[in-house]
């Protein structure tokens, strides 16, 4: 794999080979990316810039955290970048703003590949109702219940504290319970 | 009552529903396609650089700001110089057509200045 193109036998630092790092870290990065803007084909295009970037910036990297802490830092950014991106683009966004509430019963179901079947249904609502979710409160919540990394290195890769980190995952399960409240409410009727 | 009891049911069975969730593999060719993207990359040459520089928006609205400002400054000064040029031409016509240069009879055959 390192010697196929020019790129791979390119060696970032003297210490190791940048196609070693892609070949160890893909996985993670595409399922941090895919936890936050729920689509497959997206998270790909984002673990691709995610890639490029470190590619272009290894030089400024400092080493005053991980690299891997530093590169799923850059994934969060680049995804939340991404869904920016994506609401500015759709027409009548103002308005569906305005309307909010009726977004979640309107977006298309995303199924996580990774949830067992007999849960796919209220995983589907669950990612839903996280996409609601303020920027900070949906990164640190996917981090830690999705990509199931700890609550310190959900504070490293966000750069806050613990306990801020510690917060916004409580503030995040109880906006999501008051989504779901409204949404389950609608959906007994 | 009982619906609302079923609600809360609900809800903590949707906050449980992604406790024992898999990582997911990324597709086998994510990894080939990022080191084609990086070696297409590096191919480029400066005229898509230049391009690229060219397409970004702040780059683009500068440069219609500049030639907006550009236009109206070539504009103000044309407007002010071609004033004095049709009070000039004005004038020339005015002379060569009642011939007010003219002081003699004998000018009128004279050709030659």
């Amino acid at each position: 794999m390192t010697g196929e193109t020019p790129v791979l036998q390119h060696t970032i630092t003297s210490k190791f080979n940048f196609a070693t790092l892609v070949n160890a870290q893909k996985n993670l990065v595409y399922n941090i990316a895919l936890g936050i803007v729920q689509n497959e084909a997206d998270a790909e295009d984002i673990t691709q810039e995610v890639f490029i970037k470190v590619f272009d910036n290894i030089s400024n990297f400092r080493e005053e955290a991980a690299l891997t802490t530093w590169m799923y830092r850059i994934t969060v950014n680049c995804a939340l970048d991404f869904e920016k991106q994506q609401k500015r683009q759709k027409r009548g966004g103002l308005l569906k703003r305005v309307f909010g509430d009726t977004e979640m019963l309107n977006t298309a179901d995303f199924h996580h590949p990774g949830i067992a079947l007999d849960k796919k249904e209220e995983a589907a609502v669950l990612f839903k109702a996280i996409k609601k979710l303020p920027d900070k409160q949906r990164a640190a919540f996917v981090l830690h219940k999705v990509d199931l990394l700890t609550n310190n290195e959900v504070a490293n890769i966000l750069n806050i504290s613990l306990q801020a980190a510690e917060s916004l995952q409580v503030r995040a399960k109880n906006n999501l319970k008051t989504y779901l409240q409204t949404y389950y409410e609608q959906h007994y009727k | 009552m009982h619906n609302n009891f079923n609600i809360q049911n609900q809800i903590e069975k949707t906050l449980h529903s992604i406790d024992d969730i898999n990582t997911v593999d990324a597709n086998p060719y994510l990894a080939t396609r990022i080191f084609a993207a990086l070696h297409n990359r590096t191919q480029k040459n400066i005229w898509s650089k230049i391009a690229i520089f060219i397409c970004k928006p702040y780059i683009a609205a500068t440069a219609v700001i500049l030639l907006v400002i550009l236009n109206v400054v070539l504009f103000t000064i044309n407007a002010s110089s071609s004033d004095q040029d049709f009070a000039i031409s004005k004038t020339a016509t005015t002379t060569n057509e009642f011939a007010i240069n003219i002081t003699s009879m004998y000018d009128t055959e004279n050709i030659n200045p």
